[in-house]
């Protein structure tokens, strides 16, 4: 399983050299090449405006990868800063708003926060966050609950341990390791998020780097008979980009 | 049971105001929408704790106010409850027959082989997301084979396509917790002295692990429940199916406050009651009874 999983992010390594080697930019519309099969030109053919196959799933990848990592990061990082506030009281009137939004579907309330701030990466983000951030809050809430009532932390307490001392060595050793868990289980998630909201028409190509997967999709599925090509790489992108990020089981 | 009651009673004072400050938000450009025909009004801009009391007030005493097309918002939505409950219960039934069943029947086979090869099968579901898995359906059974409707809901048929969609990723989520379950249960002590005992492998998989199951399953089902009812939004819209999630993301694009208010307060009410009710069911499976549950 860990060799499948590494062949397939050195897979994925390679398709991206070969994408910016090539030099065919995801954006560039040749209407005189539209619909080639695989060839010399373009390796795995172009779609229907002449685009070429890989450059749209090279950058189409790399946008993904590129987006949902810092989206990630900013939610894990809100989470932990609101988890970290001391007041008890501050703590308690947040775990009713956390409820709130864990019981209102995530993509709902991403849509609503997208239609409110407009398309652009940064709506992206921030829709995403919005949507994400009451499940790494309660995780971190529970941690820090669990950290002060263990033994270790008690004797530290007793023994005149101050407030900083606590914090420096048991909370944040204890919020790392969580974090890390948190953020590399919450990157699927994050990229199957924005290849939904590209398919959805909601647009972020602020970079230059070509259509979203989820916009591919959505381009090419009327004219699959004419070029299947152009749907299924998109959708083998997607699935192969999320399994190999997930953490499977050992088996 | 007061404990309950007031929990819940925060929880909708706190859901509604959500609901009604996103819905207000989103509506503020609601004029932009008739500007082609010249008719262009903006929204008049109002308090929002005085247009928070009328929302409720409407939403409690006026049927949740009108829609843009001036229908009533909770007959509306009532409407489509049973196209909803209809998906959902056909996506719930696929998922148990394929998850739970699935993983019983090669776990009784003791067919290791089998099993990884659905085990990998349901990690690649759990790796697509849904609307390509939609996309994919209609592609080989609508656009290819021609054997099933690509949406609606004016037959039996028209749950397929939709309901597989919406229970294949449920469904796998079922098949890799069931099959873990009973493996890790196989390999437990008190199995072992089952055999040592000279139980039979059929007596113990049938009357032993399986029972031990069943409560864990039925919780899982009923959490699910929750998400299918809350309104399956993107399977919806793709299959032009006329449940809630259909109304909830036309109302999110027409930017009508009343449907896009109050649809908001019936995915999160629907989910709380659900989720409440796994919790208090999880209490007495663990026999911690209904003082836990306060």
């Amino acid at each position: 399983m860990k060799a499948l999983k590494l062949t397939i992010r050195l897979g994925l390594v390679f398709l991206l050299f070969l994408t910016l080697s090539t030099q065919n930019p995801p954006t560039l519309v040749d209407l005189d090449s539209v619909n080639n099969p695989i060839g010399s030109k373009h390796i795995l053919g172009t779609d229907r405006l002449g685009r070429d196959h890989l450059a749209l799933l090279g950058f189409g990848i790399l946008s993904a990868v590129l987006f949902s990592i810092p989206a990630r990061f900013l939610t894990l990082s809100l989470s932990l800063l609101l988890a970290s506030v001391p007041y008890h009281f501050f703590q308690k009137i947040l775990s009713v708003f956390a409820s709130v939004f864990l019981s209102i579907p995530s993509l709902l309330i991403a849509l609503i926060a997208l239609a409110i701030l407009g398309e652009g990466m940064s709506s992206v983000i921030i829709a995403l966050i919005l949507s994400d951030w009451a499940v790494p809050w309660e995780t971190y809430r529970t941690k820090v609950q669990e950290v002060s009532m263990a033994p270790f932390f008690k004797q530290s307490l007793m023994m005149g341990a101050s407030p900083y001392f606590l914090f420096r060595f048991h909370i944040i050793p204890a919020m790392w390791s969580l974090s890390r868990f948190l953020f590399v289980t919450g990157i699927p998630g994050v990229i199957m998020s924005l290849a939904l909201f590209s398919y959805l028409g909601v647009s972020f190509d602020s970079m230059g780097l070509g259509p979203g997967l989820g916009e591919q999709i959505s381009f090419s599925k009327d004219t699959f008979s004419e070029n299947s090509l152009s749907l299924l790489l998109p959708i083998a992108g997607i699935i192969v980009v999320i399994y190999s990020f997930s953490e499977g089981r050992k088996d | 049971m007061k404990n309950s009651i007031f929990r819940f009673l925060i929880f909708f004072l706190i859901l509604s105001w959500i609901a009604f400050s996103l819905s207000s938000y989103r509506a503020q450009d609601q004029g932009y929408i008739f500007a082609e025909t010249g008719n262009f009004e903006s929204v008049p801009k109002q308090n929002l704790i005085l247009g928070y009391l009328i929302f409720i007030k409407q939403l409690f005493w006026d049927w949740g106010g009108t829609t843009i097309s001036g229908e009533l918002v909770v007959p509306f939505l009532a409407e489509r409850l049973i196209p909803t409950l209809a998906l959902s219960t056909f996506a719930l039934l696929f998922a148990i027959l394929f998850g739970i069943f699935g993983a019983v029947l090669l776990a009784s086979y003791q067919s290791n082989f089998s099993i990884l090869i659905f085990r990998r099968f349901a990690e690649l579901i759990l790796a697509t997301p849904i609307f390509i898995i939609g996309v994919m359906l209609l592609l080989v059974f609508f656009y290819q084979l021609e054997w099933l409707p690509p949406g609606g809901f004016s037959s039996p048929l028209h749950l397929i396509l939709p309901g597989i969609t919406l229970g294949s990723r449920i469904a796998a989520r079922l098949f890799l917790f069931t099959s873990k379950e009973i493996e890790k249960e196989r390999n437990s002590e008190y199995v072992f002295v089952l055999e040592s005992r000279g139980m039979s492998e059929k007596f113990i998989f049938w009357r032993a692990i399986l029972p031990k199951l069943q409560p864990l399953l039925s919780v899982m089902v009923l959490l699910e429940l929750a998400g299918l009812l809350s309104g399956a939004m993107v399977v919806e819209e793709l299959f032009f199916y006329p449940g809630i999630g259909k109304a909830l993301y036309y109302s999110i694009r027409s930017m009508d406050l009343n449907l896009l208010a109050v649809s908001i307060c019936y995915s999160g009410c629907v989910f709380y009651f659900l989720m409440e009710m796994g919790r208090y069911w999880n209490n007495r499976i663990l026999g911690e009874g209904i003082e836990a549950h306060n």
